[in-house]
């Protein structure tokens, strides 16, 4: 009898050693390290006068890490209607310091139809290891009064640091400067 | 006696009319590997790196009664990621047929 139930635990763990371990439903990695997938900045925009842009939002918020894009970003909308801001020229601006927050985070997963939507999206999938890198905002857009939409290039760079087994990291507050 | 000739003439006949079908796979999509790959629950093989195809993985009766109609499965593994999918769309194989199947970037496929 002990050598059926044996045989039955040896073919129970062959058997559940096959396919059904692939049947997940997420993309997985490979690594059993946790990398970092989020960060997380506070972003400010000052102008000559030392007063801070008031907008909604701030869109397409590029960052790169080490050269490399990580990806175009946009701010958590706020409700400018409650803050004190003048307007100079076609945007508003508060004396009082006024942040913008952002999680730029790994590519989104959108609905997947196609092997090639999966393989371009595992491709693009960014993670950072533990280290030192340069991080670097190209560029951001912002709607001003009149509902025209305008590019800014302030290539500001900032050096960070990731540690080990964080999968979401605050980079600290970023004060660009507005045009 | 010759009743039983005759039974065995016609088993005989039935069983070498039976013609097993093949199955080949060709990954064609692009920078991702496709591992573990099996046509219904018939594994058909391992690693086929980009623009790879199988050798002809033959489905006799032993293996599956003819015709048949399965979807593809595999993992999908591009930057040290992987994901299982399944095909959409199931592939037909009757016997002394030898088909192709090629999985590319358009392939419509379910994540299960």
């Amino acid at each position: 009898m002990k050598k059926y139930i044996l045989y039955f635990l040896i073919l129970s763990t062959v058997y559940s050693c096959t396919k059904g371990d692939y049947q997940n439903n997420k993309i997985i990695s490979e690594d059993d390290e946790i990398y970092v997938e989020n960060l997380l900045m506070l972003i400010n925009i000052q102008n000559s006068d030392s007063t801070y842009l008031i907008t909604h939002r701030i869109d397409s918020l590029s960052i790169y890490i080490n050269d490399s894009l990580w990806g175009y970003f946009s701010s958590s909308e706020i409700d400018t209607a409650k803050i004190n801001k003048e307007q100079s020229g076609n945007y508003f601006f508060s004396n009082n310091k006024q942040n913008y927050f952002f999680i730029g985070n790994v590519l989104a997963e959108n609905e997947f139809e196609t092997v090639g939507d999966y393989a371009t999206f595992m491709n693009a999938y960014n993670t950072l290891k533990p280290g030192d890198y340069v991080c670097m905002i190209e560029s951001y857009q912002i709607v001003d009064i009149n509902g025209l939409r305008k590019t800014f290039y302030p290539y500001k760079y900032f050096p960070f640091s990731v540690e080990e087994n964080v999968g979401s990291m605050y980079i600290g507050e970023i004060n660009l400067n507005f045009n | 006696m010759r009743n039983y000739i005759i039974i065995g003439i016609l088993l005989l006949t039935l069983v070498s009319c039976y013609k097993p079908g093949e199955i080949s796979i060709e990954n064609n999509v692009s920078n991702a590997t496709l591992n573990d790959i099996y046509w219904g629950d018939i594994y058909l093989t391992s690693d086929l790196l980009p623009g790879e195809s199988s050798n002809p993985k033959v489905i006799n009766k032993t293996t599956e009664k003819l015709p048949a109609s399965y979807r593809v499965s595999f993992v999908l593994e591009a930057n040290n990621k992987k994901v299982y999918l399944e095909t959409d769309e199931e592939f037909l194989l009757d016997e002394d047929d030898q088909i192709l199947i090629v999985i590319d970037d358009e392939t419509l496929v379910v994540n299960k």
